[in-house]
Formats: C-alpha cells, sequence, structure tokens
C-alpha cells in the first residue's frame, strides 16, 4: 500500500514537470543558459556535442515557446547567434528542477 | 517526465554539459600579460628599487583594466556573454588592488618601510591568487603558492632575491598560459 502511494508520489511530480525540458538537449541548454547572459550557438554546440541541425532545432522549439530569445550579429563578416533565457524560460526550468528533485527523491 | 533510469541518463547528459562549461581554460593572453608585468616588476625591484613603486603605481591598474579588457573579449570570442562571472572577477582582483593601495598608504604614514612594502604586497598577492584558485579558476592557485612561498625567501635572501620570486611567478602565470592553450587544443573548451 505504502509503496503504491509512493508511486502515486512520483507520478504526480513527474506531471508537475515541463513537457517541453523532458528532452534531454532541451533541459541541457536551458541550464547552460541559465548560468550565463548570453551564449552563442557555437559554444552551445561545443558543449552540448549535438550537430548543427539537431541542435537548431532544439533552440527554434524553445523559442517558439518563448522560452529561449536570440539576438544575431555578424563579427569579422560571419553571423554570430547569441542565444538567452527569458523570464518564462528561467520560472520554466526552475519548476522543471524542482519537479526533477521530487522524482529522484521518489525513485527507490 | 519518466521516472526511471533514463531519466538519470538524461541528468548525466546535462552534467557532461555542465562539466564542459566548468572546464573552460583561463585566457593566455590575461596570464602572458601578468607574466610580463611581474618578470619586469620584480627584476625592478633589485636593479633599481627606487624606480618600483612608480612602476607598479602605473602597472597594476594598467594591467589590471587591460584584463578586464581582454576577458570580455576572449568570452565574446568564446561565444559566452557574462556581466555577473565578469563583475567577480573584476571585484576579486579588483580587491587586491584596494588592498595594496592600502599597504602604500601605510607606508606613508610611517607605518612600515617601502622595502617591507613589498613582501607585504607579495603576501597579499598570495592571499588573493590562492582564493582565485580556490573560488575561480584551479589554475591559478599555483600563482598564489609561489607567491606565498616567495614571502620568505624575499625576507632571507641577500641577493637577487626579486628577481628569483619574479621568475617562478612570471613560471607559474606561463604555465597556466601554456596549460589553458593545451587544454583548448585538446578540445576541452
Amino acid at each position: 500500500m505504502a509503496a503504491r502511494d509512493d508511486d502515486r508520489e512520483v507520478a504526480a511530480a513527474a506531471a508537475a514537470g515541463d513537457r517541453l525540458l523532458e528532452h534531454r538537449v532541451r533541459l541541457a541548454i536551458c541550464v547552460l543558459l541559465a548560468r550565463r547572459d548570453a551564449l552563442s550557438f557555437s559554444r552551445l554546440k561545443q558543449l552540448t556535442g549535438e550537430t548543427d541541425g539537431s541542435l537548431g532545432a532544439h533552440l527554434k522549439r524553445l523559442e517558439d515557446a518563448g522560452y529561449a530569445r536570440v539576438v544575431k550579429e555578424f563579427r569579422d563578416r560571419k553571423p554570430v547567434s547569441w542565444y538567452s533565457l527569458t523570464g518564462a524560460g528561467r520560472r520554466a526550468l526552475e519548476k522543471h528542477v524542482r519537479a526533477l528533485e521530487r522524482v529522484l527523491a521518489g525513485l527507490p | 517526465m519518466n521516472a526511471n533510469p533514463p531519466a538519470l541518463d538524461d541528468l548525466s547528459y546535462v552534467k557532461r554539459a555542465l562539466d564542459r562549461d566548468r572546464s573552460a581554460p583561463f585566457p593566455a593572453s590575461i596570464a602572458v600579460l601578468w607574466a610580463g608585468i611581474c618578470g619586469v616588476g620584480f627584476v625592478l625591484n633589485d636593479i633599481a628599487p627606487a624606480s618600483t613603486g612608480l612602476y607598479w603605481a602605473i602597472a597594476a591598474p594598467a594591467g589590471f583594466l587591460l584584463s578586464c579588457w581582454l576577458g570580455y573579449h576572449n568570452g565574446r570570442a568564446g561565444g559566452e556573454l557574462d556581466r555577473r562571472e565578469g563583475m567577480r572577477w573584476a571585484l576579486h582582483f579588483g580587491t587586491l588592488l584596494l588592498a595594496v593601495l592600502v599597504a602604500a598608504v601605510a607606508v606613508a604614514l610611517g607605518g612600515f618601510t617601502g622595502s617591507q612594502m613589498g613582501a607585504v604586497a607579495l603576501l597579499l598577492c598570495g592571499v588573493v591568487f590562492l582564493l582565485a584558485g580556490v573560488h575561480l579558476a584551479r589554475q591559478l592557485a599555483w600563482v598564489g603558492v609561489l607567491s606565498l612561498a616567495g614571502v620568505p625567501a624575499v625576507l632571507l635572501l641577500d641577493r637577487w632575491r626579486w628577481t628569483l620570486v619574479g621568475a617562478f611567478v612570471a613560471a607559474a602565470f606561463l604555465a597556466v598560459a601554456f596549460t589553458g592553450r593545451r587544454r583548448t587544443r585538446d578540445g576541452g573548451a
């Protein structure tokens, strides 16, 4: 009976998490952006180890959800995209991390 | 959200990304700059002690401002913008400048002699760089350790004591620059 209650608690905590941040790449992007004012696309690529296509697709989803914003500029005639976390993104990340902590606390 | 081992794999992925972020090397240009400033300044203390005060009064604040500029541009070139982190570094090393300034005022007021001032400044450098090694970038701890080891050396040795300590401190800065470059080449950051 107690085990079933624990399972229910874990499931409730899991449901409280943010669906968009369930993917590890998007979660890693948000955690990295939360630590800095902004990171360039190439730096995010270095840190996550993702390909251009994969990283671009995940960043687009975060932008569309209003979790990340992009500022584009030219440096030495080359385009540089700077990504930062929005207020909504920071709040979503904090909520998701709290849910994750509850899930992990409930694991055997 | 899956409450099962794959969730732990996901967290390991996030941790690896964070570890890569934390292993960013100390800017080599700043380390080389301070190897030069310290190398010249310490040798000057042995060959022209009268001009040492003026040298450090100009070189230390100029080096500090140039380091801030180099740090900002190094961060941008590496794809990182972080005002809070920049401010943390500036306040940490700004504290050293302030402490040395207070020590210089103490010399002017007759608190201790000019020759003792060198040992006090070296002691302050040792403490600040050792703390930088603990809180900011681990490589800088060696600069702190060698500066602290230099304090008894400059008090006990008779000849070329500042040149000797300066060579070790400059070598520590160059080692910071070299290890940073090697880590970058290896793909660390």
